[in-house]
């Protein structure tokens, strides 16, 4: 090896180190991006999951009362009230699609760009 | 006898490179030719070990301070993580009490609806008149719609943190660097 080679590869292994430095701190970026969006994928569960016991505790205070109510309505012979028991089950019922929607977004959705 | 003149053209040059003047060394025997041959690559040689040593040391400074900058760089980069995480947990804290204290008001209405048909449903029972208990129910659906209206407002606001815009969109770094 001569000379001029010698120091040529001292430059080069600076250039190296330069760029290696580089990819460094950009796969340190990659780390600290992947840990928050873990952190908020983790709270978007949490949030997700509180939206759904919240959603289901109502429904079901709501249809024990409406089966309740039938059942009277049953014993009484009355039609009316047995209607009205399952328009409101019925109302539940329409909740469903855009609370479920909502929450799936919450639970899967992810950011484009990112 | 004929005098011939010799016509010249001259210049006056001006040496001013006196200081340059290399030494013009003019060996008597091979064996001095030997020994200044070897002195040249000598000195030669140890030159370019001086020179190698110089562009050694750049170099060594040159990484020293790349490596300075660089833990720089990385203690930025955890501070900044640290701080959106920080951010991102004190959102998190408030949108859960939020959605806590909403659940629990929606709640309480709820058993309010719920007394208030139980209580008509008893009334009715003995009188065999259930309109109340039916106007009640009616009452509870148009609750039931307006909570899930707002419930979904509330889910879609509490989506959007900004997260995006401190990930880097747009950028690779974003936020971080």
């Amino acid at each position: 090896m001569d000379y001029l080679s010698m120091v040529s590869e001292v430059c080069d292994s600076g250039e190296r180190y330069i760029s290696s430095a580089q990819n460094f701190i950009q796969a340190e970026i990659y780390c600290a991006k992947c840990e928050i969006y873990c952190r908020y994928l983790q709270n978007n569960r949490e949030k997700a999951m509180v939206y759904r016991e919240h959603f289901k505790e109502y429904n079901d205070r709501v249809f024990k009362l409406a089966v309740k109510i039938l059942d009277s309505a049953i014993d009484n012979a009355d039609s009316k009230l047995a209607e009205a028991a399952l328009k409101t089950i019925e109302t539940m019922k329409n909740t469903y699609p855009d609370f479920y929607k909502s929450y799936y977004l919450q639970l899967f959705g992810r950011m484009d760009d990112v | 006898m004929k005098n011939e003149i010799v016509d010249v053209d001259y210049t006056e040059v001006y040496d001013n490179d006196q200081g340059n003047q290399s030494d013009i060394i003019i060996n008597t025997s091979p064996e001095a030719a030997i020994a200044h041959e070897f002195a040249s690559v000598i000195k030669g040689f140890s030159n370019d070990i001086k020179e190698y040593k110089i562009a050694k040391e750049q170099e060594l400074t040159k990484r020293a301070e790349i490596k300075a900058n660089m833990k720089i760089a990385i203690a930025q980069i955890d501070a900044k993580k640290e701080m959106v995480i920080k951010y991102l947990e004190n959102q998190h804290e408030r949108d859960m009490a939020y959605i806590s204290t909403y659940n629990k008001m929606i709640l309480d209405s709820l058993d309010g609806y719920i007394n208030s048909i139980n209580i008509a449903l008893e009334c009715a029972r003995e009188e065999n008149d259930f309109s109340d208990v039916i106007m009640l129910l009616d009452k509870l659906n148009e609750f039931t719609e307006m909570r899930s209206k707002y419930y979904l407002e509330i889910i879609d606001k509490n989506s959007d943190t900004g997260i995006s815009g401190l990930l880097g969109k747009g950028s690779s770094s974003g936020y971080l660097m």
